[in-house]
């Protein structure tokens, strides 16, 4: 029996419509499962930040801004018109700095030089040191005629952001290579060191254990006392006299850049974890450097605060007991003893052995002078105050360096720590973001959730903000001290930002739930569903193309048609009878 | 107006010391520096109990003139310069983070027996972890400030106080008081608002063991290298029948008025030790004991003694020895019946030159003949009744031996699971239901328990009448917690924490601390008679003797309806097949053409046939 041709026609039309519209529930179903089941991610500009690795919107610049003072004691040869002849020396001075510097790096720290119109009649030290430059990037050289009798060149470098010159012949040419040379010498290292930083140049820099901390706008410095045996030794320390005599002015004058609070404290029966060599020759014992990274018991001695979340930097003062007496840093037996008999731990703080006589419980003030006296040198080596006098390169002439008493630095250097900071700010927030655009790309299962987003727009902001203050620092004279510290401010604050965008602990949570948990747990719904579809989409298929093929088969031979359909229909129907069979 | 600002206090405080002290202390320095004194005291009591086992009881007390320091930094935060000696930095620091007046945290394991030991010398006996501290709200962050202070020490002790959240925390109206002539005094001069407030956290499921005595260890000045600390040795600690940890910080008066004050920070351990548990005998040493001795005395120390109760025997003299003898003798102590003999040994003069310190008690027979027994004036008992994981109910059995009524405050805390119904409340005295619960209820404070938010609290003001059983009973329903909200072993139970009876009793010898050992509690008698002599006009002088003690009941374990923590893979799974075999035969019926198959003539006649 054969059914007619329009029933199989319509049967075949219904079928396809059905398994067209299960397909197409599917796919616009799919999209839809897809989306609910994906983690969420936040649009992260990655652009504006590989443009801020290149620098393309802005280049930090710290413009400096020299102020000459010459000296009317003596007048210039050959002075005709005194406003051209300023005009003359500038212009000279630029023109030499330009020419002797190295071209990388000059734009870092462009120079704008300027004569004051005032002459400057002082020629005393005294009336240098009485003029100080309060704004950090504005730094005022006296020029005068020598006065010693060996009528040779030399530079004094003031703690105040003065300088004195004093310029062996009074020519023009002189004092403007006098001039030129100075600035190139005392400002050439820090601009190559900046461009470098900038540049990411100092790969290999970097990859050295940096002694000095990394930045934050606070530390915790804790002093403390270990006192190897209590009952016959030290017991007590006057160690607040000591901070407040030795440490405060510093810390004081530190605090344009960091704020610290400070802290002291006293343990008591603190032993070594191993026990140090006997020397017998010498009668001391002694420490050798490969056994220094052991020093500290990390298991008895409590130095860790419970509380503070600022970086801490620790001073630990030893005192061994009396059978450990005296104990002294030096290579081996016979080996010279370490003169400060202290030692630094990069990143950590520093520590200094002191060996005292037995049975006097107190440490007193003046027993801690050298000690402090250590201890500030290591705070500057932590902090990252680089020694103006040491980096200074030799030349034609002598420069000499004069240090604040109180405060043991210069606001020379505090100003080259300014710099110095907000560059490594600038460029370490520019890396954690670019890290963080890297990490989100690489890692798809990562939720990034809205609040990074924010985190990551305002540090490019402050980038921005931080970048143009130092840029226009110099266009507004009046305001730059300020222009610097809220460069520094905004720059802290990127770095800020941009850490806690990377270090969110939302954005680890859903790497323990990756995509194949999510396929396991459809699975039971997926391939069940699959199967039968797909199969029955292959047979559409095949069908489709039996059928065209056929159509074409018609369309050359009509006879033939007619069996063909037959024979197509009895092979439905066998497959049809083994289905019930098997069922 | 009870408390007074805190900053007076401490300006108040700074400038007394300024006015005594600073003279003294002014250094060659052109500024004149506070330098409190500092004092530190160690003690250690011990007793033989009745059934054989020895309390130990280790005080040690340290004294900060001042915190506050007068000289900063200018521009920075006040108090920059914080320097410490004997007393631990890490506990000022949280203490001065954390705006912390007064803290109080235990560590215990194992259960005090009142009716066999009496009442111990630190009160705080409840099993698991208990923390309590007063915090100045003048910034009104109290909230904040709890919460930081559970997490950091959670991190200092290794323990899990950051557990402590909302959930668990209360503020008891009437129980832990802040005494002691401090608070006495600054309630008198009290010009401001109620600014200090308590906050209350229990963790009865706390293990305690070697990781906390490690860091509570670390914040004596002599650490376990001299004095009477040298005897601790965490082994033979915890191989205890009870041992119980604490740190308490408040601050205090140095003199009567109130003219100097200091904060006090004390760290107690106390165990007891069952001696008798391999042969029975009752003798004991104190390398026994500690399987330690004391080599040398912590010199920071200005007190360093050893106290020993003598066992109270009745009717036989001399059955034991003690080696060595006290150098001053044995003395007595209170009269007739609540007589009380002790020993003192001081251990200051002990160095590296001479023999290590020894102690030793030797029975006649090994055991004493005979043994006054111990009556605690209190004693209270909690348990569960009822059946099943739905519905459950709870009693309290307080027991008075006392001879006279005694003024009582209960506190209990409970869970936000257990559903309490306050209409089911009663009250048995000697097993009658009470009809009008006022006679012995006088103040009653209830929090309702919100769910996920707080705990139930329940805080009465008792009179429990003399010789009597007063019982309480409530119901309470059990919540089926969300799936995520067990914990991975939800099938041994929640623990419930211990309920708290304060109570003042008479002075009495079932009492450890009674006996010349008044200093080491933590409101010591030495103030409690300066704070009566303040309170004569309004209080009766029948007070005296009384102590303020605080009874601790068991911990509960309560089951909660459990479910199958697989169920929700279960359930998709389950659900993910059902669709997809009602897909399949859906899909099945869709795609396939039905014909009617109609059976050949012949076929079917034949079949008919047959």
């Amino acid at each position: 029996m054969t059914l007619p041709k329009d029933r199989t026609a319509a049967q075949d039309r219904t079928r396809r419509m059905v398994l067209l519209s299960i397909w197409i529930a599917i796919l616009l179903g799919f999209p839809l499962w897809w989306k609910t089941t994906r983690v969420y991610r936040a649009e992260l500009p990655f652009d504006e930040v590989e443009q801020w690795s290149q620098w393309s919107s802005c280049r930090p610049a710290f413009p400096l801004k020299i102020n000459v003072h010459l000296s009317d004691a003596v007048s210039l040869p050959g002075s005709v018109n005194p406003q051209q002849q300023h005009e003359a020396i500038v212009s000279e001075i630029i023109n030499k700095v330009q020419s002797s510097s190295p071209s990388s790096g000059s734009q870092n720290l462009p120079l704008e030089v300027v004569l004051v119109d005032q002459a400057w009649r002082g020629t005393k030290e005294q009336d240098i040191l009485d003029r100080p430059s309060a704004v950090p990037g504005t730094y005022d050289f006296y020029i005068s005629p020598t006065s010693s009798t060996s009528k040779k060149t030399s530079v004094s470098i003031k703690s105040q952001r003065q300088g004195w010159i004093q310029v062996a012949d009074w020519t023009q040419d002189q004092i403007s290579s006098a001039v030129a040379e100075t600035l190139e010498r005392v400002f050439g290292s820090e601009r190559t060191k900046i461009q470098k930083l900038l540049d990411r140049q100092d790969e290999e820099e970097a990859a050295k254990v940096k002694t000095a901390v990394k930045y934050a706008s606070g530390y915790q410095l804790t002093f403390s006392l270990f006192s190897g045996d209590t009952s016959n030794g030290v017991r007590e320390w006057k160690m607040q006299e000591a901070i407040n005599t030795y440490m405060a002015p510093f810390l004081r004058t530190m605090s344009v850049v960091s704020k610290f609070t400070v802290e002291s404290q006293v343990q008591h029966y603190a032993s070594l974890t191993f026990q140090p060599d006997l020397d017998a020759t010498a009668k001391e014992y002694y420490l050798t450097p490969d056994k220094l990274p052991n020093f500290i018991n990390t298991a008895e001695w409590s130095l860790a605060s419970t509380v503070s979340s600022l970086p801490s930097l620790n001073f630990l003062v030893y005192v061994p007991p009396a059978d450990q007496s005296p104990l002294v840093i030096k290579s081996g037996p016979g080996a010279p003893p370490s003169k400060t008999n202290s030692f630094l731990i990069p990143r950590w703080g520093g520590i200094t052995v002191l060996n005292r006589p037995a049975n006097d419980p107190i440490l007193t003030v003046s027993e801690l002078e050298p000690v402090m006296k250590i201890f500030l040198s290591q705070l500057r080596d932590l902090l990252g105050l680089s020694d103006l006098s040491t980096s200074v390169p030799a030349g034609s002439f002598p420069i000499t360096f004069q240090k604040n008493e109180a405060t043991s630095m210069t606001t020379w250097e505090l100003d080259q720590l300014l710099r110095k900071r907000i560059s490594e700010n600038l460029v370490d927030s520019i890396k954690t973001l670019g890290s963080l655009a890297r990490l989100v790309a690489d890692t798809p299962n990562m939720v990034v959730l809205d609040p990074i987003q924010e985190d990551v727009t305002q540090a490019l902001l402050d980038v921005k903000a931080a970048c143009e203050k130092v840029q226009g620092s110099s266009s507004s004279s009046l305001s730059t001290g300020s222009a610097v510290e809220e460069a520094l401010q905004h720059s802290r604050d990127a770095l800020e930002k941009a850490e806690s965008a990377f270090f969110d602990p939302t954005m680890v949570s859903m790497l323990y739930f990756p995509d194949e948990h999510k396929y396991a747990i459809y699975m039971p719904l997926f391939v069940p569903i699959s199967v039968p579809l797909l199969l029955s989409l292959l047979k559409e298929l095949k069908k489709w193309a039996a059928a065209k093929k056929e159509a074409k088969a018609k369309a050359s031979a009509k006879k033939t048609a007619g069996q063909d359909a037959d024979a197509e229909h009895v092979h439905d129907r066998k497959e049809e009878a083994e289905d019930r069979k098997t069922k | 107006m009870r408390h007074t600002s805190v900053s007076t206090v401490l300006t108040l405080s700074v400038a007394l010391l300024a006015l005594t002290t600073a003279p003294a202390a002014a250094t060659k320095d052109s500024v004149p520096i506070l330098k409190a004194p500092e004092a530190f005291h160690e003690e250690l009591v011990l007793k033989p109990l009745n059934d054989g086992s020895v309390y130990s009881h280790f005080q040690f007390t340290t004294h900060i003139g001042t915190m506050m320091d007068e000289q900063h930094l200018d521009g920075a935060a006040s108090n920059l310069f914080t320097h410490y000696n004997l007393f631990p930095r890490s506990i000022g620091q949280i203490l001065h983070s954390f705006d912390v007046e007064e803290l109080h945290l235990t560590f215990t394991q194992g259960r005090w027996q009142y009716g066999d030991w009496g009442y111990p010398l630190a009160p705080s006996v409840g099993t698991g972890v208990e923390l309590w501290a007063w915090l100045n709200d003048d910034k009104g962050q109290t909230d904040l400030n709890w919460k930081g202070l559970t997490n950091t020490l959670s991190g200092l002790f290794c323990a899990s106080l950051n557990f402590i959240d909302d959930t668990i925390t209360t503020e008891p109206k009437l129980s832990f008081r802040n005494e002691g002539l401090y608070n006495v005094h600054s309630n008198v001069n009290a010009s401001s608002a109620d600014t200090k407030r308590l906050r209350y956290g229990s963790l009865p499921h706390e293990n305690v063991c070697t990781e906390n005595l490690t860091p509570w260890i670390k914040l004596l000045p002599c650490k376990t290298k001299a004095g009477i600390a040298s005897l601790l040795k965490s082994h033979k600690l915890f191989d205890s029948r009870f041992y119980s940890m604490s740190i308490h910080v408040r601050p205090v008066c140095e003199d009567e008025l109130c003219r100097v004050k200091s904060l006090e920070l004390v760290q107690s351990i106390t165990t007891v030790f069952d001696v008798a548990r391999h042969d029975g005998s009752h003798d004991w040493t104190l390398i026994g004991l500690f399987e330690r001795e004391i080599t040398q005395a912590c010199p920071l120390a200005s007190t360093s003694k050893i106290v020993l109760h003598l066992p109270q025997t009745t009717n036989y003299q001399n059955q034991y020895a003690l080696t060595p003898a006290p150098a001053k003798g044995t003395h007595f102590i209170g009269s007739e019946e609540d007589k009380q003999e002790i020993a003192v040994y001081d251990i200051s003069g002990v160095s590296a030159n001479s023999s290590p310190f020894e102690l030793s008690m030797q029975w006649e027979n090994a055991r004493p003949k005979s043994v006054r027994p111990i009556t605690p004036g209190i004693v209270a008992h909690r348990y569960f009744t009822g059946y099943g994981q739905e519905r459950g109910g709870l009693s309290i059995e307080i027991h008075n031996n006392n001879s006279e009524d005694v003024e009582s405050v209960y506190l209990d805390t409970l869970p936000w699971y257990l559903k309490l119904y306050l209409h089911t409340f009663t009250i048995d005295l000697n097993g009658k239901t009470l009809d009008n619960q006022r006679d012995l209820v006088s103040k009653m404070f209830y929090q309702p328990a919100v769910d996920r938010g707080r705990p139930a609290v329940l805080e009465m003001a008792l009179r429990l009448p003399a010789k009597s059983l007063v019982k309480f009973s409530i119901s309470f329903d059990k919540v089926f917690l969300k799936y995520t909200e067990y914990p991975p072993d939800a099938n041994r139970g929640f623990d419930v924490g211990c309920a708290v009876i304060t109570a003042e009793l008479p002075r009495q010898q079932g009492q450890i601390g009674y006996g010349g050992l008044d200093h080491l509690r933590i409101y010591q008698e030495r103030e409690a008679s300066q704070v009566q002599s303040r309170f004569n006009s309004t209080r009766g002088s029948e007070d005296e003797g009384l102590d303020k003690i605080r009874v601790y009941t068991e911990t509960l374990l309560v089951s909660l309806p459990t479910p199958d923590f697989s169920m929700p893979y279960n359930v998709i799974t389950l659900t993910c097949t059902v669709i997809a075999m009602f897909f399949g035969t859906f899909f099945n019926l869709m795609m396939r053409d039905f014909d009617v198959v109609v059976p050949k003539e012949s076929k079917a006649k034949g079949k008919k046939t047959t």
